[in-house]
Order: structure tokens, then sequence, then C-alpha cells
């Protein structure tokens, strides 16, 4: 599962940036789960397709849907650029192993 | 994975399905040589004309050259308001429903002329407060220019009773009616109005990129465009005659045929869907109310008001009420602050609302589905 591109969404709220990230194939129930390594995972299943939020210890928060090839990502305001960089590499490391 | 059926509750935003009638004629317009492409005497039956026609008979005008064809309302209310003498710049009043199309090019304009904006808030009814109102357009106004309804609660603004008393101030009055043109009537000379934006894809249930802009032959707008027109191509600047005075370059002509069949298919149709829209709604509200964890904004039950409500429940994100919505459930809806933002700080609620916006096509099971999934997003926080 590869990041194959982001947009900036509207909803941006003092300072902090939020991305809608675009992935070539949809989040599986595996992929959300992943997630739980890198911080905490709260996983809804009782939606006709389960909705994931996540937070690390950067505050950064992930939310989306199973089943979707997106995701929207908020990365908090202070040192917003380094975050932003460090967990996107965690992320496309933790998603896609065997490229890196 | 189960895979839900598509219920669109985004009519306030834009208006799904397109009535019946606008891809056909759509498709028949983009198979056939556009007859603007030469101009001239071609253009008497041309889709714009006829559809400049239709607009006016809809708002029960005589003179279909008041009618200015445009893509949107805010590209209208951006061709009103920069166009306008500076002199109705000096004190603005307006209210705290409008959208940034009617309150951005409105504060370039104000900041340039070095005038003043008034916005009116609400009375203890969650109304517009009228007497406030009142009292600024007494009080040496320029212009007023307002909303027909909110499109994040819904709420109709007393327009004839604003404007009236304008008229009677000799104040220049701009309604903007995005919200309302093929729901409500929309017709100046009741509405006291002066200037009139109108977009098709919304009420109407037009193509997207077709809108319209009333100007009444008492009021002069300068153009902010100047170009090609296809006639009088000799004078050196943009012509004084109306409408393209303000009109330039190849028009929309396959949106406009898409407008055509939208608003004779109003005209037939309208009122029956407007009746099973406010059904469904009066049904939908009632539901709603009791769930004790929605908190409802600016949704008064004694009130008519357009079938959309804004709301937030108790302990979720309002983004993420969006995202399961929309993206888990098939439920098309918009949150945040819907272009209006005044609204919004007035409530203290800066991450916005959930807003669902119905329409006579939606049905009672839809209505169901959407209170059930408000039901369990409940339950799983």
């Amino acid at each position: 599962m590869q990041i194959i591109g982001t947009t900036v969404m509207e909803d941006c709220l003092k300072g902090t940036l939020t991305l809608l990230y675009q992935f070539d194939t949809p989040w599986t129930k595996t992929d959300i789960l992943k997630l739980a390594s890198l911080g905490q995972l709260d996983y809804f299943v009782d939606f006709p397709r389960p909705f994931f939020r996540f937070k690390s210890s950067e505050d950064v928060q992930m939310k989306g849907v199973e089943g979707d090839f997106t995701c929207r990502i908020i990365y908090p305001a202070g040192e917003r650029d380094r975050i932003h960089a460090e967990f996107e590499g965690k992320l496309q490391k933790l998603l896609n192993p065997i490229s890196h | 994975m189960k895979s839900n059926k598509l219920i669109y509750l985004n009519e306030a935003a834009t208006a799904w399905p397109l009535a019946p009638g606008v891809i056909d004629a759509m498709l028949s317009a983009l198979s056939h040589p556009i007859s603007t492409a030469g101009r001239g005497e071609e253009s008497i039956n041309n889709n714009c004309e006829l559809c400049r026609k239709l607009i006016a008979q809809t708002l029960n005008i005589q003179n279909k050259n008041e009618i200015i064809l445009t893509q949107n309302a805010t590209h209208s209310l951006n061709i009103a308001i920069s166009g306008l003498d500076s002199k109705y710049f000096k004190k603005v009043i307006t209210t705290i429903f409008e959208h940034n199309s009617l309150l951005r090019p409105l504060r370039y304009r104000i900041e340039n002329e070095g005038g003043e904006l008034i916005v009116i808030g609400l009375n203890e009814y969650g109304e517009i407060d009228i007497e406030s109102l009142k009292n600024a357009i007494k009080n040496d106004a320029t212009l007023v220019a307002i909303t027909h309804a909110s499109n994040v609660t819904g709420y109709i603004l007393p327009v004839n009773e604003i404007f009236k008393l304008a008229k009677e101030n000799n104040v220049i009055t701009i309604l903007d009616a995005a919200q309302t043109w093929g729901v409500l009537p929309v017709i100046p000379d009741e509405n006291y109005a002066d200037i009139i934006a109108l977009t098709g894809h919304k009420g109407m249930r037009g193509p997207t990129g077709t809108g319209a802009l009333y100007i009444s032959d008492n009021v002069v707008i300068q153009p902010v465009f100047s170009g090609g027109t296809g006639i009088w191509s000799e004078e050196e600047y943009q012509p004084d005659e109306m409408p393209v005075r303000l009109e330039i370059g190849t028009p929309n002509e396959h949106g406009f045929a898409g407008l055509i069949a939208a608003i004779n298919w109003n005209i037939i149709n309208g009122n029956e869907y407007r009746n099973n829209a406010e059904l469904l709604f009066n049904k939908f509200i009632s539901k709603l109310q009791l769930i004790k964890d929605v908190k409802l904004f600016g949704f008064t039950p004694q009130r008519y008001s357009l079938p959309i409500v804004s709301f937030q429940i108790n302990n979720w994100p309002v983004e993420e009420i969006g995202l399961i919505l929309n993206n888990s459930y098939n439920i098309k809806c918009r949150t945040g602050l819907h272009c209006a933002p005044l609204i919004h700080k007035y409530w203290g609620v800066s991450e916005g609302t959930v807003r669902l916006s119905l329409s006579g096509f939606n049905t009672d099971d839809e209505i169901d589905s959407v209170i059930s999934a408000i039901r369990t997003i409940i339950k799983c926080r």
C-alpha cells in the first residue's frame, strides 16, 4: 500500500495541516490494525464499513474508512513540517515494508 | 463488505439528481454545433436567449434584457458588487447568515471605498434582529445586501419587509437567491429587489456552471470584464446595451440548454416535489429532535424553513461524523462552516456543523436510514 498523492483539505484550523492522502490500494482491516504500532488506534466496526481513528504521541491524527483509497491526516501546529516529514516516512515504511 | 445505496442530503450545495430532462437536453446540445458560434441573427433562438427568456418568466419580469447569464450566484454577486458605483458602499447593511459569496466581494469594495459594513445579528428568538436592521436602514444606509435564506439553517429572511423599507429610504437592494430560486417565489417587484443573484444548480436542479443576475433597469452596473460580444464589434469598448454590456466571450450554451429543461420541469413539477421535501423534512426533524445527544443549531419548530438542518453530536468531532456518514454509510452530507463563517462564530462552533439538506427526491426509507445511522454513531462513541 503506497501513498500516491496528497491534497490540502479546506478546513484547517489554527495552524494545523490537514491532508487528504490517496493510496494505490484500499485500506484493509490488516492495514488499519498495523497503525496500532505507531500510537493509539480506535477501530469502529459497527458501521457498514468500519471507521478508524489514530493518534500518535506527537499528536498526528489519522481518520479514514475501511475500503477507501484515501484517509485524512491532521498534523499539529507546532513543528508541523518536521512532524509531517517524519510521520509520512514511518507510515510508508509501515504500510509498504518491502520497498524500504 | 457492505455497499450502501447512495442517500443524497447535500441539496444546499448542489441538487441531485438533476431535474428529469436536463441530461437529454445537454446531450442534444452537445451533439450539435452551438448556435451562438456565429452570433448575429442566429442568436434569437439559441439556448442562451431561450433560457434568458425563461428565467425572466420565472421572475415575472417583462424585459428579458434585465437578465445577465452567469456561471453561478457567486459570479453574479461579484459582477454586481464590483460594478456598482462607489457611492453605494458608504454604509452597507448585511446579516449574520451571509455566505462568503456575498461577504467577500462586499468587503473588498467597502475597504476600497472606505465604507462601513454593518452585520445584523439575531434576536432572542433566533431570527434576524429586524428592529436593528430597520434602524440601520433609516440611518443613512447606502446598500442592503442579504440572502433570501440561510444555507446553514434554512431560515427564510423577511426579505420583502426589509427591502420595502430600504426602497422607501432610497436604498439599493441586493438579494442572494442562491438557496431559493426554484424553491420560493423570487419576484423582483414583490421582493423589492434591485439586483438578484441566481444559480441553476441548486433549487432549480439544473447543471453546475449556470446562473443569472437580474439587474433592474434603474440600476447601472459598470462592466467588470470586457471582450467579445458577437455584436457591435466595431466599438472599441464594451457596448452599453444590456445584456452584452455584462456578458463576454462564448457562453455556456450546453449548460443553459440543460437549465431550460430544468426550469420547464420545475414549472410543472416543482410544487409537488417541494411539498414532498417539506413532509420528509418534518418527519426527519421530529425524529432527530428526540435524539438527546444531537444538538440542533438555528432550528425553531414553529417556523417554516427550507429543508436544511445543521447539528452536532455530543463527543463526536463534526468532521468524523461527516466522514462516517459520507464514506461508510454513503449518506452524502457536508460538514464545516459551509462558507458561512459569521453564524458559526455567533454559535461559538469553530469546527462547524454537520449539514443535511433534503429534496423531494428523498424517500421515507432514506430518512429512516439516516436516523438509524445517527443513532449508531452515538452508540459507538
